[in-house]
């Protein structure tokens, strides 16, 4: 148990409350039994329980300033956050660019992202990302018919 | 319904397709970070223009394929292919390391298939009998099923009681956007035309499992590549007279991993774990586990592998998965336009028996393709991460596109990834939630035709036999977990 858990915990607290109140905008339609909102209600409370709960069991950390952690979160690598970016572009380009190229593209900058820190092989990497892309767009699309987006190629 | 049942997987194109899965799923299996579950998520969209025999038949062929890798690397590598294999490290790698690298492998691989096998005699008994049971299931026994399935996953997945039962109902508060059962009024939406059909399961599964995994990896670095430890493999690698000695082991550990197996949302891993803590205490020498006991591999790998026909039976007896695996083949099904439960015994009883012959042809190759494969498969372990991930997740995005050819759902994908990442930094496990998305509809609608039945009444629920007993065993079992959490944290303070 550590202070990122009090962190989910008032999360929890918040998901609770959010969803509490936008259960207010649902129609029920229930003549019998319980309707549409009964469910979201339930996990409202559960969320905030939950929450609460998580709060309550670390309470002695949270006037606490921890230095580990601190020093964790610093020290935590980049690498996550990269690859978070060049998914999301990667994601934003397929329409635009097609499957092939976007994937070409994404291979080369992700394979750099992971081999961080070692000696790179551009060359290599780009050979791999072309070949790979191109592959695997060809096996899907005309072994198993799956349509995949072909953008400025198609 | 039994022969044509069999000899539907019996042409050439199904053949090739259970061999290749089971290739394929032992690839996935024995390289580390790429789980069975990965595999089978990123071949479902494969399926979409086969038959349901072909396409079902593929994927199980990569679960027992997938299932049964993980103790490659295991024994090779000292680090487990899958969650499952945890334990083979334990013994397998210590015998690879004292030169008996070939009769770590060929104890291994025998006991997966032998596993397999017995959990599929299990599955081919008990499943009909199940359903039959099940068909008398009303609203009531359904409700109950399903929370009783949310919270065992919720109280044993992960350290935190708390933390589990926040997974699950995450799980189920995405369940929420979409149309409401029953009435179909859009809830949570915010708007997006493409959530009035809710969040599709495919492309959070690949997210929460594979993107996942993905982020973990990078944060993680490749690191330095590991060398496979040296082998050679003489016949099954090991002597008539060591097999026989396994028998109750054996026995006994098949017997833990189906049971288990049986649970939903336990999976390989926990039934490894109990087997070869119950090998241990019941070996003559217990001192020799951890330094290359032959009972504690033969424990680890018949349990996993024996794990994989106990979850399939209340997926396909009540719609119920068993483990993540078996969530995703829920969704195989569900392409193919069949609904797990008791009525696909009545409705699809051909279905049914090419799936078993499809499972234990798999085992068959699985046993045949270990033994004579080996080589191509340690080849594989050689092949850096860093190359290997971002291919794998070039396959996630066609999974996931291919599956209503849309941006949509993997743009979900991506969401579930980092929702994956995030729970695994704040350790929250992530299968209750996985639990929480499919049982929560069921739980939702099954609750609200109960109530309709019984004009509002919540008293039918408790009353009724199974309904009640199921019921009085969720409580139980929530109290036993926070009894045991309690205690835990009293010891820690002492």
């Amino acid at each position: 148990m550590n202070k990122k858990t009090i962190g989910l915990g008032f999360f929890s607290i918040a998901l609770g409350i959010a969803i509490l109140i936008m259960s207010n905008g649902i129609r029920d339609f229930a003549a019998v039994g319980v309707g549409a909102k009964f469910f979201p209600r339930i996990a409202a409370v559960g969320f905030m329980i939950l929450g609460s709960l998580l709060v309550y069991q670390n309470r002695t950390l949270l006037f606490v300033r921890s230095h580990s952690e601190t020093a964790n979160m610093k020290g935590s690598s980049l690498s996550p956050v990269l690859t978070l970016a060049i998914l999301i572009l990667y994601l934003a380009l397929i329409p635009i660019l097609g499957y092939i190229i976007a994937s070409t593209l994404y291979m080369f900058g992700q394979i750099l992202i992971l081999n961080r820190g070692n000696k790179q092989h551009y060359l290599r990497y780009g050979i791999i990302a072309i070949i790979s892309a191109t592959a695997t767009y060809l096996l899907f699309v005309k072994v198993f018919n799956v349509m995949i987006p072909a953008g400025i190629l198609g | 319904m039994i022969l044509e049942g069999i000899l539907a997987v019996f042409t050439v194109k199904t053949i090739l397709l259970i061999f290749g899965g089971t290739v394929l799923g032992i690839l996935f299996g024995s390289i580390p970070g790429i789980t069975v579950t990965m595999g089978v998520a990123l071949f479902l969209p494969i399926t979409f223009s086969m038959s349901p025999v072909e396409g079902l038949s593929l994927l199980m062929g990569l679960y027992i394929g997938g299932t049964s890798g993980g103790l490659i690397s295991a024994i090779l590598l000292n680090i487990p292919g899958t969650p499952a294999s945890v334990c083979t490290c334990f013994d397998g790698s210590p015998m690879a390391k004292n030169g008996q690298a070939g009769k770590a492998l060929g104890i291994g691989i025998v006991f997966s298939f032998l596993g397999g096998v017995f959990s599929l005699l299990v599955l081919y008994f008990i499943s009909p009998l199940v359903a039959e049971v099940a068909l008398n299931f009303a609203s009531f026994e359904y409700f109950s099923i399903g929370v009783f399935s949310l919270t065992l996953v919720s109280t044993m997945s992960g350290k935190s009681l708390v933390k589990g039962l926040f997974s699950a109902l995450l799980g189920f508060a995405f369940t929420f956007i979409g149309m409401a059962p029953i009435t179909a009024f859009p809830r949570f939406t915010f708007g997006i035309k493409e959530l009035n059909g809710g969040i599709s399961l495919l492309p959070a599964l690949i997210g929460l499992f594979a993107v996942a995994q993905l982020f973990e990896e990078s944060e993680q670095g490749v690191g330095e590549k590991v060398k496979p430890v040296e082998y050679a493999i003489k016949g099954f690698g090991f002597s008539m007279k060591e097999f026989l000695s396994q028998k109750v082991n054996f026995l006994r550990s098949a017997l833990i991993g189906t049971g288990i197996g049986i649970l939903p949302g336990l999976g390989g891993a926990i039934c490894s774990v109990v087997s070869y803590g119950v090998a241990k205490n019941q070996s003559k020498t217990p001192e020799l586990f951890g330094k290359g006991s032959i009972e504690g591999l033969v424990a680890s790998e018949t349990s996993n592998n024996a794990s994989t026909g106990g979850a399939l039976v209340p997926l396909m007896t009540l719609g119920i998965p068993g483990d993540n695996t078996t969530a995703i083949l829920l969704a195989g099904f569900m392409i193919h336009g069949i609904t797990p439960g008791p009525l696909l015994f009545e409705n699809n009883g051909v279905l049914v028996y090419a799936i078993f012959t499809a499972l234990l042809l798999s085992n068959i190759f699985m046993l045949i393709s270990e033994f004579g494969g080996m080589r191509l498969f340690v080849k594989i372990l050689a092949v850096p991460k860093h190359i290997l991930l971002p291919i794998v997740l070039t396959l996630c995005v066609i999974g996931s596109y291919g599956l209503n050819n849309r941006m949509f759902d993997v743009w979900t994908m991506l969401f579930f990834g980092v929702l994956g990442f995030a729970m695994k930094k704040f350790e929250v496990p992530a299968t209750p939630l996985l639990l929480g998305f499919i049982l929560g509809p069921i739980i939702e609608t099954e609750l609200r035709r109960g109530l309709m039945r019984s004009q509002g009444s919540f008293l039918p629920f408790f009353t009724e036999p199974i309904s009640g007993v199921i019921l009085t065993l969720t409580i139980l079992i929530v109290l036993f977990s926070a009894f045991r959490t309690i205690r835990q944290k009293r010891n820690n303070q002492r």
